[in-house]
């Protein structure tokens, strides 16, 4: 075939302005000697959907008489440029079949904008990125990928910005890089933050083909956290660390972070009650650490006290200031959502007292004057002040009603744990890794509970495996009220 | 105020002739239908055809230029029933809507339209809404051609085509006394390109000159009259109409080496079709095809004559016709039968013979059709070969990764939208009465909140008939029945399919309208209801002015409860609902839930707040913030909201391995989240920010005593810390 045209696939999600990317592309092509058409798919999609925009850019100076018959759609293998906003998108192209092997440049942007299946998830429902991106650079006959997202933040501007830097990059469109520059002025906005994000995306791009050709993916898409160092700077915690150092390798670093949140949370002697708990485990690497990391949770629990205190710290305070991007001098109002209910009152109190108010319906009048939707805005001296004496209720925390409540769960279930390991190791594990279940607040926290007892409740009436109790924890997230579970361990 | 502006653009209808026009689909329809003439349009929004109404709306002063009148309808049946105005006299006239369900909406009116014919040409413009990106169910505007005998143009989907097309159209319509359909499909509504223009041409009658009234007793729709109508249609406008299409060659044949065979297609699917051969080596880029075509540009009535010349001599006939069932296909057949002619026709069966012809159908279905027939002239082979090499596919193994990994992205309420706490307020009244109701949704944004997370609502049955469609399920429901409308539905259709029928059969169920002041789902039109948004009580929580629209309405028809509540109030919500649910009172109970659409609702503002800070004028602005420290990654929040802006990132905590809910800089500080934390009884995790710009000296001062005390408190706990650490 003589000429053909150059088919170009922007896939955006909605909102994000991936018209205004084929807006440019376009503008650019029309100026520099190329007759152009975009389709896209108006609609529902762009109620925060993912949707594709198409262009086909076919040159001037092939066409005699009659106009080329450029395509509405975009074809699985014939594409030549796909250009993604965000890697699981590249993931869809790919799936789409319009990332061919030997033709298609695939440009994308690594970061991720989590879909609802994944952020309404119990847990962590959220896509395995690497594999994505794995996928597309062996798919594509050059993959570009890096967070444009963070370089058009560390600009000031937006993606589609970085996008066009990086298209530039490549190279791949006829057109140089002055006349990819003189479009973003032409738009007319934002000029001088869009034209710094475009030279920073162009270098990184550039500077991702040349590492690429030499390394894995990887390096452009870091998944792991570093292993916390672990030294101690008090009597105390040398004496608890020299003990953790006892423990398997691989548990070491979680126990020592959650030795020093209990020591934050409560004291040194809870943080030692932490590790002679760990030091009932047999020696088995994955159990220690499953165990170190729940049962620290479990037993940092969070209790008004300690939501105040970690409300009221000098580094929640800047980290906040930072996060709404406010000036250092600028006011700022932090309003705090709460809703304490009558539990947590009376879980504050001494046990006998708490359990008295709990079945006293006078008391829980009483009580629920102050159990009720409230606002503490904790730059104010009120709320800061409440939030401060609150905090320091946590000396009491150990005769209180809802400690007691947490440990007598807690113990329930680490004491099963224990025993397990020494019958059946695999099964222990699984055991500990139901401490996962045991978050959130009120209604949240009781359905947790309610999960991790419903399964230990089945184990007491007989012994399970690891498989089936791997079973049974994905059967307590069924649903939302556990009733999967519950039939599961009726039948 | 609609959601996107073509002030801009709508300067391009003014071109005159020579001058070469660059845009889209939708405004070269408009151009084109001003170079036909019209004395009138008129329309309904809904996508594809929003954006149409929405270019109408903003070319009014070009329309009153040339003395074009021009309606926002009501409803498509309202638009339908303005082609009225060319039944009587020569005055050209165009509507637009969403097809099909705009047409199932008008084709009484069109129905009538057609029986009594027209004077003046008389257009609908149908949004063809099949396949990508589609939003209702799929159904061809094809059958209401045909059953009310309407003429079907289906250009070729490029500017000059298109607007060749209507031109003629016009003409059609008038030589054969009949309406006819422009149709367009999705894509082509916003295709982009390029035409030479015509001068605009002023209609002839206007406000200043007005016809003389004239009747015409054979254009009434009443016996004996319809049946000289009937006969009139098949005895003399569909053979005018086939001599005009015939004469002017309205559709296209391409001759082609391979004479052998030949594709018969729908004009709209040109281009598909020709891409498709240039990936099989068949054709060129500019469309030189080695097997001949027959493009219907208008799809109804078909031509025998000219068929069947196309196909004389042929062995086999390929029909390329899109949507079910295969009308064309099936016509073709009839005639080819009739005939007595021995060429063997493919259509359905070959090509997929529903859903959306994208380009890889109509490779596979070319790529068969010259396997199965050989033709001469034509290296099947060679065909073959390079079909195979354009169907690689994707490796298994990726297929798998990918599969697991990539997230189906549904669409649903935007940030800081006002239904948002609408529906958490339902889940959570669900969830407080242990039930699980049954809501008979409708259309509009609302509509989302059958899908996750929410997964409210089991029927849609159209454009504001969720009440009518509760009016029989009412009385088998554990719980009264719940019927969720939306402004544009009420206006549109609900208040007499819904309230009026419902307040007459005594209704004992609960009906709630979402009152947002525009129609928003298809795009901000403006509606009956729409009101300053600044009156809007849930904009600025200032009082309630009196004589809402829509309360008026309901009541004007007889109902009795009606309560209106901001959204944002998710308790006041909830409150109200369980009184619905649970009251006395037997007749139909009406809630308004009032909160401004966000989308125009930030349009309108932020210039406004972007002004304010600029001139220094103290602005407080709002945003919330979720505590990485007091989140355990439960997710319950996102469980009753799906904001977008609500979202999740890496658990900052190294203990802890579920990710945290963050609040991304996309939020507008509604407050539902918060609200949310409130009513659920959620988790201490939220928290609204109040940044202040421009403050004032007591801002300051605050500012001051504040951070000295809390700082020196704060140093105090830092030390306490620092000293029990391990």
């Amino acid at each position: 075939m003589s000429a053909a045209s150059i088919r170009i696939v922007i896939a955006a999600l909605g909102g994000e302005g991936g018209g205004v990317l084929g807006k440019w592309i376009a503008d650019m092509a029309d100026r520099n000697g190329y007759q152009t058409q975009t389709t896209s798919v108006p609609g529902v999609a762009q109620r925060t959907g993912a949707t594709i925009y198409y262009l086909e850019l076919f040159p001037r100076s092939a066409i005699a008489a009659a106009a080329p018959v450029l395509s509405m759609f975009p074809a699985p293998g014939d594409v030549d440029l796909v250009i993604c906003s965000e890697i699981v998108e590249a993931g869809r192209m790919v799936q789409r079949g319009f990332v061919t092997p030997g033709r298609t440049t695939l440009i994308s942007s690594t970061h991720r904008s989590y879909g609802i299946a994944e952020k309404q998830h119990w847990a962590d429902g959220s896509a395995d990125k690497l594999a994505i991106a794995t996928v597309c650079e062996e798919s594509a006959k050059r993959f570009i990928g890096f967070d444009m997202q963070a370089t058009a933040r560390a600009h000031d501007s937006v993606i589609n910005a970085a996008l066009f830097g990086a298209i530039a990059a490549t190279q791949l469109l006829p057109f140089p890089r002055e006349a990819f520059e003189q479009t973003v002025r032409d738009g007319k906005i934002a000029i001088e933050s869009n034209l710094a994000t475009f030279a920073a995306a162009f270098a990184q791009a550039e500077q991702h083909a040349a590492s690429l050709a030499a390394g894995a993916v990887e390096q452009f898409v870091p998944e792991t956290p570093p292993e916390p160092q672990r030294s101690a700077n008090s009597e105390a915690g040398r004496a608890l660390l020299a003990r953790i150092e006892q423990l398997p390798e691989q548990a070491r670093g979680l126990a020592w972070l959650g030795a020093q949140r209990l020591a934050d949370y409560q004291d040194n002697r809870y943080a030692a009650d932490y590790v002679s708990a760990l030091e009932r485990l047999p020696a088995d690497a994955e159990l220690v650490a499953e165990s170190a990391r729940y049962l620290a949770l479990w037993m940092a629990f969070e209790d008004l006290p300690r939501v105040a205190q970690l409300k009221i710290r000098s580094s929640r305070f800047s980290r906040y200031r930072e996060e709404v991007k406010a000036g250092a001098e600028q006011p700022l109002h932090m309003v705090e959502f709460l809703h304490p209910r009558v539990e947590e009152f009376c879980g504050l109190m001494p046990r006998r007292l708490g359990l008295w108010a709990l079945s006293s319906t006078p008391m829980r009048k009483l009580l629920g004057l102050f159990a009720k939707p409230r606002h503490f805005r904790t730059n104010h001296l009120s709320g800061f002040l409440a939030f401060y004496l609150v905090a320091g209720l946590r000396r009491f925390r150990r005769g209180s009603l809802a400690f007691h409540e947490e440990q007598q769960h807690r113990q329930r279930w680490f004491d099963a744990v224990v025993e397990l390991a020494g019958q059946d190791l695999a099964a222990a594990r699984e055991l500990a890794r139901c401490g996962r279940f045991v978050k959130g607040y009120s209604d949240t926290r009781e359905r947790g509970l309610r999960r991790v007892s419903l399964i230990l409740d089945a184990h007491t009436t007989s012994a399970r495996s690891a498989e089936q109790l791997v079973a049974l924890r994905e059967l307590a997230v069924a649903d939302e009220d556990g009733a999967a579970l519950r039939a599961a361990v009726a039948g | 105020m609609a959601e996107r502006s073509f002030k801009k653009e709508v300067e391009h209808l003014r071109l005159g002739a020579g001058e070469v026009f660059r845009g889209e689909g939708i405004l070269a329809i408009t151009k084109a239908l001003l170079q036909s003439g019209v004395g009138y349009v008129g329309g309904y929004q809904g996508s594809p055809i929003s954006h149409l109404m929405d270019v109408l709306a903003d070319s009014q002063e070009i329309l009153g230029e040339l003395g074009v009148h021009f309606e926002q309808s009501g409803s498509e049946a309202t638009a339908a029933s303005m082609l009225a105005a060319s039944i009587n006299y020569p005055i050209r006239g165009a509507v637009a809507w969403k097809s099909t369900v705009g047409t199932n909406v008008a084709s009484d009116a069109l129905a009538n339209l057609a029986s009594s014919g027209v004077t003046g040409g008389a257009m609908v413009v149908v949004g063809e809404d099949y396949g990508e990106g589609s939003s209702i169910m799929q159904e061809r505007t094809h059958a209401f051609a045909m059953k009310s005998q309407m003429w079907l143009l289906d250009p070729r989907p490029n500017l000059p085509s298109i607007v060749e097309l209507i031109e003629h159209g016009f003409e059609l319509s008038e030589v054969s006394n009949t309406p006819l359909f422009l149709m367009v499909r999705i894509r082509t509504c916003h295709v982009t390109g390029e035409f030479v223009a015509k001068d605009n041409q002023p209609p002839q009658f206007n406000r200043d000159s007005v016809v003389e009234p004239s009747r015409q007793l054979d254009k009434i729709i009443l016996p004996p009259i319809i049946f000289e109508q009937e006969r009139d249609k098949i005895a003399k406008r569909l053979p005018a109409a086939r001599d005009y299409i015939a004469k002017h060659q309205l559709n296209e044949r391409f001759a082609g080496p391979a004479d052998e065979v030949g594709i018969v297609l729908q004009g709209g699917l040109y281009n598909t079709a020709i891409r498709a051969l240039e990936r099989l080596g068949l054709a060129d880029a500019f469309g030189n095809s080695q097997i001949p075509l027959y493009v219907l540009n208008v799809t109804y009535p078909l031509l025998p004559d000219e068929l069947l010349s196309f196909a004389a001599g042929k062995r086999h006939l390929l029909v390329v016709e899109e949507g079910q069932p295969n009308y064309i296909e099936q016509e073709i057949g009839l005639m080819l039968r009739k005939a007595g002619s021995n060429v063997t026709l493919h259509g359905a069966g070959l090509m997929p013979g529903f859903g959306e012809y994208t380009g890889t159908m109509a490779l596979d279905g070319m790529a068969a059709f010259v396997a199965l027939t050989t033709p001469a002239g034509i290296d099947a082979d060679a065909v073959e070969a390079s079909y195979q090499g354009q169907r690689q596919g994707v490796n298994n193994e990726h297929l798998q990764l990918l599969g697991d990994n990539i997230v189906a992205r549904p669409a649903g309420l935007c940030t800081g939208c006002p239904e948002r706490p609408l529906f958490s307020a339902v889940k959570q009244v669900q969830q407080e009465r242990g039930t699980q109701f049954h809501i008979s949704a409708d259309i509009g944004c609302h509509a989302f909140a059958t899908l996750p997370p929410f997964n409210l609502g089991n029927t849609i049955m159209g454009y504001g008939f969720s009440l009518a469609a509760s009016s029989a399920i009412r009385a088998k429901l554990p719980h009264r029945a719940i019927s969720i409308m939306g402004d544009g539905g009420f206006w549109h259709n609900g208040l007499t399919t819904g309230v009026a029928s419902a307040v007459y059969n005594k209704h004992d169920g609960i009906l709630i309208i979402v009152d947002n002041g525009y129609s928003a789902a298809t795009g901000g039109q403006d509606i009956p209801s729409f009101v300053k948004p600044e009156n809007l009580i849930a904009t600025t929580r200032e009082e309630r002015p009196d004589n809402q629209p829509i309360e008026a309405a309901v009541r004007g028809v007889g109902v009795e409860w009606v309560r209106t509540i901001t959204t944002y109030e998710i308790a006041e919500m909830k409150a109200t609902l369980q009184e619905a649910l649970d009251t006395d009172y037997a007749g139909l109970k009406v809630i308004i839930a009032e909160g401004e659409c966000m989308l125009n609702k930030q349009r309108r503002i932020k210039p406004q707040l972007k002004k304010r800070i600029n001139d220094g004028v103290r602005t407080v602005k709002e945003r919330f913030v979720v505590d990485p420290d007091t989140c355990t990654g439960d997710h319950a929040c996102i469980r009753i909201s799906g904001c977008p802006s609500l979202t999740i990132k890496d658990n900052p905590d190294p203990l802890r391995v579920d990710p945290v809910a963050y609040v991304d800089n996309s939020c507008v500080g509604c407050g539902v989240c918060g609200g949310n934390a409130h009513s659920a009884i959620l988790c201490p995790s939220f928290s609204r920010a109040e940044v202040v710009y421009n403050p004032n000296w007591r801002d300051r001062a605050l500012r001051r005593l504040r951070d000295g005390v809390i700082g020196t408190l704060q140093r105090r706990l830092d030390r306490q810390q620092l000293r029990s650490a391990l």
